[in-house]
């Protein structure tokens, strides 16, 4: 059973519903990243967490109990804000220390924990320094050595990263995922950063207007979106209107393999990342490469069939990929490409989907 | 009062030591300042001129990097505006729970009618603060004097 949870929360504002019936559980240790773009109510479900504020309707619980009359500073919970996560005019000992301090922990306790805190973030022999003099990745490390003091049940990590550069994200990111696994702390951990949730969390919540659209694990989100806006929001842009009939995806360039029972408009999902080149299967598109480009460790093609345009994928050390102006033959398997979305959003299973 | 959204308000001499705290509600939190509500909890006193009653709701703005706050003070019987009482300190620290602030002693008290009244310069003067400290809450009591004008 979820160590923490949330229960039916709606929470409006002047007639704009920020949070519209969410319901989801965290586990104990577990780390559980919120991931959404900004202005799905992420933030204020934390905040509602955290206690700082009520919702209009459902509950917070923990191990089962509501938590409605419990207020933020008996909650017990950690907070680890994006922009105000540092108290400039404390060094790195009375910033780490502060929670304790303000909860009347005595001196020699608070010695021994914040001692604790710097060597778990690597910061042994920074106590006394100034927190101007601290590098952008130093200074998260004394934010998350804050939150962690107290021995807070619930960490809530409130897009922590965002303001730094890719390459600190990720050297953080790394050492953020191996300390909270290492103290098995219990996590939420929100963001809008697909790749920062993926990469840390044991289970991810997808918010889109006030509500989940798909809890999973990563690879399970990532293989299996239910919805048009989940593929979109994990980059998947090969999302095209279709009508099924009889078996048969009929779209503006070509008609797909339907995947089981379908009938009517559905959307089509067309993984960019699973193309072979040339014939290899019944299965093909053909097209015209109307745009290359290098990303690294993949080559994107933007191929254009019939006035549509399709992107496709393909590893960078992969030998003879197409050039711009070329007619290619891409061929592909259905169970493994295709995705396909009622008129409700609502994914329909796949030809090589196991679900129960 | 709604207990449920509340956190505790510390506010500390100019040395850090605690001199109270009490509860607050969050009413709103922003990247830049937390505002609480909170009651007056004492016996009732006239504070120069201004009535402060047991019950009086005050609206406190907190900043995060502005060295002062500002608490709205509103008559607990018909909620009727008694003015501002503004505090110059160093800016708010808040983790999520605990809220505290260094008070350095400076006031600003503001009537409805516009007038303003600084208060406890004497008591100032006299904190042990650094140069850069002493010129922070002075241009902060300036700009309290001009916000309010």
């Amino acid at each position: 059973m979820a160590i923490i949870s949330v229960h039916n929360i709606h929470k409006t504002f002047e007639k704009t519903c920020a949070l519209c019936g969410v319901t989801f559980g965290i586990n104990a240790g577990e780390i559980v990243a919120l991931l959404g773009p900004s202005g799905c109510g992420k933030s204020t479900l934390l905040d509602i967490i955290a206690g700082l504020q009520a919702p209009d309707q459902g509950e917070v619980r923990w191990q089962g109990k509501s938590l409605g009359n419990t207020p933020a500073h008996q909650r017990n919970f950690g907070l680890m804000f994006q922009n105000y996560a540092l108290f400039p005019h404390k060094n790195v000992f009375s910033n780490i220390a502060f929670g304790l301090q303000m909860a009347k922990a005595t001196p020699d306790k608070i010695q021994t924990r914040v001692n604790e805190l710097l060597a778990l973030t690597g910061l042994d022999g920074y106590a006394r320094r100034n927190i101007a003099t601290l590098s952008g990745g130093e200074q998260q490390r004394v934010a998350l050595a804050r939150s962690l003091a107290p021995t807070p049940r619930l960490l809530m990590l409130d897009e922590p990263l965002g303001s730094l550069d890719r390459t600190l994200r990720e050297q953080l990111l790394g050492e953020l995922k191996h300390i909270l696994r290492k103290t098995r702390q219990t996590t939420l951990y929100v963001t809008h950063d697909q790749e920062e949730a993926f990469a840390l969390a044991n289970r991810v919540v997808i918010m889109q207007k006030g509500q989940v659209a798909q809890i999973g694990e990563p690879e399970t989100i990532y293989r299996q979106p239910d919805s048009p806006f989940v593929a979109r929001f994990l980059g998947f842009d090969n999302l095209y209107a279709a009508r099924a009939r009889g078996g048969v995806i009929q779209t503006e360039f070509g008609k797909f393999p339907a995947p089981g029972q379908i009938e009517g408009k559905v959307t089509l999902l067309i993984r960019s990342d699973r193309f072979e080149i040339g014939i290899s299967g019944p299965h093909q598109l053909r097209g015209r490469v109307t745009g290359r480009s290098f990303r690294g460790s993949v080559c994107r093609l933007e191929l254009t069939i019939h006035e549509t345009t399709l992107h496709a994928d393909f590893p960078s050390q992969q030998g003879n990929i197409p050039l711009i102006g070329e007619n290619i033959i891409l061929s592909y398997a259905p169970g493994e490409s295709l995705q396909v979305f009622d008129d409700e959003h609502n994914a329909i299973d796949n030809h090589h989907q196991t679900r129960p | 009062m709604n207990i449920t959204q509340s956190i505790i308000i510390i506010k500390q001499d100019h040395s850090g030591a605690e001199v109270w705290r009490y509860d607050g509600k969050v009413i709103t939190r922003a990247e830049d300042r937390l505002v609480v509500e909170a009651f007056f909890d004492r016996e009732d006193m006239l504070f120069h001129g201004m009535w402060l009653r047991r019950g009086d709701r005050f609206i406190e703005t907190y900043y995060f990097e502005r060295w002062y706050n500002i608490f709205e003070i509103r008559a607990r019987e018909n909620d009727q505006l008694r003015g501002w009482y503004c505090n110059i300190a160093s800016p708010a620290e808040f983790d999520g729970r605990y809220m505290s602030y260094r008070d350095l002693a400076l006031d600003l008290l503001v009537f409805p009618d516009g007038r303003q009244l600084v208060l406890d310069e004497d008591e100032f003067d006299d904190l042990p603060l650094t140069q850069a400290q002493r010129h922070k809450a002075q241009r902060a009591l300036l700009e309290l004097q001009t916000r309010f004008r």
